[in-house]
């Protein structure tokens, strides 16, 4: 097997771009990633495509997929970073003993008011990760899941969570 | 309304906090706050909320979706020309420093084997010089041609492979490819040691590689690749049901993506493990539909085996005239791309075929070209063997003394080879019964089936009569 002339690799690479940019401006849109972070977005995916220009059998393909997880990929670590910023400082807000009791009790209040509107399950398991400060196989053990389980478990419902305060809100759903 | 509830943080610090960049204090106070209900600040917040990501049903993709009106016009009004142009000159940019890396990779190979091989991983690591992309691929694609013919080099190649691929700097190439190739690095060591039976490190290795993955493109082709290696593990363990089931996700996502030559990759290690649990009907099948699904561009060598494997599994199940069919284009690829000794193993086979045709002659002539060719290489189990084959046409041509001169000359050939003492009992019985004119074809495959299953298995006993 012979390694391909790299400048005929180059030449290549460049016609698949021109052909394939209207479905990369498709995939982009539908996805409405913000326009600064587009950028890093693409120019990952292009650059992957070059170092991996010999093992790929399609490439306009490849990187209509390629843009497309990425773009995926993009919105859930956006997601991650909310979901750990809150749940860091709920863990940080619930362990704070010198908290004045009026304050405390204000925060305890709030806290319940939120779980109280997420599903059973997540009520259980957020209680006792932040109310009794449980670790992730403690809580599996209680709740009679898997340990390999529990952190996605976990997982979505610190999602539930973090939408509940951050997007969807509780407020307007008061009646 | 509590104090929480009151001080509102600024519409900046709401901002930051949903992109991840607000220190941890402040994130405390916004957090807070959003616990107190604030239904003015979840609205700022809730505009910075992801995407929701959702697989529909008529496509099975997923795609992203909003129920809230925010931006849904952005995408509509992006000029998106600008940015294609400038990600187009990095990519030429980056083009050509690859095509000068890659001009400079064989010399740097060449400076790193010349060094003494204990201070050889050392140098690798610590010299920034040998962190190049181009050096893992040619130490990789190496190790991979090693693999099964010098498995302990194949262990080390990878082993460098692995210690430049860690120390890639990701900003230099793309954060996602450099995983991808580390990914890659991994698992042909973890492909590697498996061929060198070190299951347990094997497997170690496959962790990082999967840990690499994770972190990488997100390619299909990149994760069919990896489950590939896993199930070949499995398969060697003989935890064949998981190793099915991974091969099952592999023929599935190759399919989804369009990547026939993985799918028929995977279809022929599904072939061989079908093989392993003695089940060759499935085997044939599999390899069948493997087989016409492999470019000889991308894999030659993996075209030739399989063309191979599957003659022998047809001979294995008595398809002899369906065998006979693929013998002319197997040998033609044998010719082209397979070694010596890889000649003489097909022409083995070849003689099987016209064995079980009842082409006698033609069976016996080849049989002894081949038992000379191992004779020449000091392969006695596979003289032992063929030998063996041989003895069983002259039996049903009556031809005795040809069977005693055969079972005469195999003991010192098998003795000088250090074989155990089983093996040796075994080939003593059949010169006994050669001797005794008694060694008939169903004595002689006897020996035969227990030559090949002691071969994998040097402690199992030779019982006379045990598969009568």
């Amino acid at each position: 097997m012979t390694i391909p002339d790299r400048t005929s690799a180059a030449e290549s690479i460049s016609q698949v771009l021109i052909k394939v940019r209207p479905a990369l401006e498709r995939v982009l849109g539908s996805y409405d990633v913000p326009p600064e972070d587009a950028e890093d977005v693409l120019q990952d995916t292009y650059l992957t495509l070059l170092y991996k220009w010999e093992k790929v059998q399609c490439p306009e393909a490849w990187l209509v997929g390629t843009l497309r997880k990425k773009c995926i990929m993009y919105w859930r670590k956006r997601r991650k970073r909310i979901i750990d910023a809150m749940d860091a400082a709920i863990l940080e807000l619930l362990s704070e003993p010198e908290r004045p009791t009026q304050e405390r009790q204000d925060l305890s209040r709030d806290f319940d008011r939120v779980l109280g509107r997420l599903p059973e399950r997540c009520q259980r398991l957020l209680r006792l990760r932040y109310g009794l400060g449980l670790g992730p196989s403690e809580v599996a053990e209680r709740m009679g899941y898997r340990p390999s389980s529990i952190r996605k478990i976990t997982s979505r419902c610190l999602t539930t969570l973090s939408r509940e305060l951050a997007a969807v809100g509780f407020l307007e759903q008061e009646r | 309304m509590s104090d929480s509830m009151s001080k509102h943080p600024n519409a900046d610090n709401l901002a930051r906090f949903m992109l991840g960049d607000l220190p941890r204090e402040e994130a405390r106070d916004v957090v807070r706050h959003l616990l107190s209900g604030c239904a003015e600040c979840r609205q700022v917040t809730g505009a910075w909320w992801p995407r929701e990501l959702a697989r529909t049903p008529e496509t099975r993709k997923v795609v992203a979706i909003d129920g809230r009106d925010r931006a849904q016009s952005r995408s509509q009004q992006q000029d998106y020309e600008p940015m294609f142009n400038r990600v187009a000159e990095t990519l030429a940019r980056r083009e050509r420093a690859f095509t000068r890396e890659r001009r400079a990779a064989p010399e740097l190979r060449s400076e790193l084997e010349a060094l003494p091989e204990e201070v050889r991983l050392e140098r690798a690591a610590s010299d920034p010089r040998f962190h190049v992309w181009s050096l893992v691929d040619s130490l990789l694609g190496d190790s991979r041609e090693n693999g099964s013919q010098q498995p302990a080099d194949a262990v080390v190649l990878a082993q460098l492979a692995t210690t430049v691929a860690d120390r890639l700097d990701e900003g230099r190439y793309s954060s996602a490819a450099v995983y991808d190739l580390r990914a890659r690095a991994w698992g042909q060591l973890g492909n590697a040691l498996r061929i060198q039976t070190h299951m347990w490190d094997a497997q170690k290795a496959l962790d990082v590689a999967r840990q690499n993955l994770e972190r990488g493109s997100g390619d299909a082709a990149e994760r069919c690749r990896l489950l590939v290696l896993q199930a070949a593990l499995y398969g060697d363990m003989k935890r064949f049901d998981e190793a099915f089931a991974l091969l099952d996700r592999v023929i599935t996502l190759a399919e989804r993506s369009g990547e026939d030559h993985l799918r028929g990759s995977a279809l022929i290690r599904k072939a061989r493990l079908a093989q392993r649990r003695d089940d060759p009907e499935t085997a044939v099948e599999l390899l069948r539909e493997g087989v016409a699904l492999i470019d000889p561009d991308l894999d030659p060598r993996q075209v030739l085996v399989a063309g191979h494997n599957l003659v022998h599994l047809l001979v294995d199940t008595g398809r002899y005239r369906e065998a006979l069919g693929r013998l002319d284009e197997t040998r033609a690829l044998h010719v082209q791309l397979g070694g010596r000794l890889d000649f003489v193993r097909f022409r083995w086979l070849e003689a099987k075929v016209y064995d079980g045709l009842g082409w006698m002659q033609r069976a016996a002539r080849l049989y002894e070209e081949v038992r000379a060719s191992f004779i020449e290489e000091g392969l006695a189990y596979d003289t032992a063997l063929v030998s063996l084959d041989l003895a069983a046409v002259y039996s049903q041509e009556k031809k005795n003394a040809e069977v005693r001169r055969l079972a005469e000359e195999m003991l010192p050939i098998f003795s000088s080879q250090k074989a155990h003492q089983e093996a040796i009992a075994a080939l003593l019985f059949f010169r006994d019964a050669a001797r005794n004119e008694t060694a008939t074809v169903s004595l002689i495959q006897e020996v035969a089936d227990y030559l090949r299953r002691s071969r994998a298995n040097p402690g199992l006993r030779f019982r006379a009569g045990a598969t009568s």
